[in-house]
């Protein structure tokens, strides 16, 4: 076999990523390579000390709750979509009022009364978005103060 | 609000072990069929499945417990959110697992932006007093890798995925992952040698070619 190509496989034959026709392709090499061979031999050193690597458990219980909390999440979800939809229409209906006699106005062109009505939307849609944002955020770095 | 339909079947969470064991019994497809139908009982059976998995492999990007929790459920989030472009005849994690990375991947991003000093994430890992410096190295040299090869080193040594699942999670070619982890070992056993001993220093060639 190729000495470039056995070289690529034998991390795959270390950790025992390969078919059977594959890693005997590499043991046949290995035996007549001193180079793979003692290629072969530090990457199973590395791999057994990767094999021992691990992350740590997360805190007891954790696991209890964590459907619990996805749930309670999905229900704020729908939640925040409706208090936005809300304040977005309340809001909306509230400009309106304020401007209807700029509206009703047959003098005013029409144009300008399509600007003062996007410009109100766009606003409004900002001002529920940003509230939305930071009151989200604050609830996230609430999390950095709690112990690693 | 494309999820708002499919959250108003059920109002409560399922107590656990009641529900869910009439969806247990059924194949992923079928409880992702249910899931898609709005079932939150389903989706429960499939967060409870993944949850572990979710989990660590945010803390592998994000090393801190609070941050890789909080990511993992805003990744089942998402793909609740999601669902009803999922194809159920393929498997769930892959899809999933686009989805987490990519909020893995704006966490860092929020991190570097806010100019937040990433914690070093030893104490994430499990040590004894005795591997405790050689592992400290090891972390280290994984998170010096280029993304491309920490992501495969994380799925197969911290996930234990085989080569197709990474293949399939990652959406790169099997030979793309097998090159990827090539040069990730190579890397890792220079960090390794002065712990293991190793005569000479290893892996020369094309070492820093991969990514």
């Amino acid at each position: 076999m190729d000495h470039e190509k056995t070289k690529r496989l034998i991390g795959a034959a270390v950790d025992g990523g390969l078919d059977d026709e594959a890693r005997m392709m590499v043991e046949e090499h290995l035996a007549s390579c001193p180079d793979c061979r003692r290629e072969y031999e530090e990457l199973t050193k590395v791999e057994e000390v990767m094999g021992k690597m691990a992350f740590k458990n997360p805190p007891h219980g954790i696991w209890d709750v964590y459907w619990t909390s996805v749930y309670n999440r999905l229900e704020r979800g729908i939640g925040w979509i409706l208090l936005s939809l809300g304040a977005i229409i309340l809001l909306f209906f509230s400009g309106y009022k304020m401007v209807e006699g700029i509206i009703r106005d047959a003098a005013i062109p029409l144009l300008l009364k399509v600007g003062i009505l996007a410009l109100m939307a766009g606003v409004i849609v900002l001002l529920v978005s940003i509230i939305r944002e930071h009151l989200f955020l604050k609830k996230r770095e609430r999390y950095k103060e709690i112990d690693q | 609000m494309a999820g708002f339909a499919a959250c108003s079947e059920q109002t409560f969470p399922a107590p656990a072990g009641l529900l869910m064991k009439n969806e247990e019994s059924l194949s992923e497809r079928e409880i992702l069929e249910r899931v898609k139908r709005g079932r939150k009982s389903a989706y429960q059976v499939i967060v409870t499945r993944y949850m572990k998995k979710a989990y660590f492999t945010a803390l592998g990007f994000v090393h801190n417990h609070q941050d890789a929790l909080d990511i993992s459920q805003d990744g089942f989030i998402k793909a609740f959110y999601r669902i009803r472009t999922f194809d159920t005849r393929r498997p769930f994690f892959p899809w999933f697992y686009e989805i987490l990375k990519n909020l893995c991947l704006d966490h860092i991003r929020r991190q570097k932006q806010k100019h937040e000093v990433p914690l070093d994430g030893v104490r994430i890992l499990q040590t004894e007093d005795e591997d405790r410096e050689m592992k400290a190295a090891l972390w280290k040299g994984i998170n010096a890798l280029s993304f491309d090869q920490k992501e495969v080193i994380l799925l197969r040594y911290f996930q234990q995925l085989s080569y197709q699942e990474i293949a399939a999670a990652t959406g790169k070619p099997l030979g793309t992952v097998m090159s990827s982890l090539f040069y990730a070992r190579s890397r890792l056993r220079q960090v390794l040698s002065h712990y293991l001993g190793f005569e000479r220093e290893s892996g020369k060639p094309g070492v820093n070619n991969g990514s």
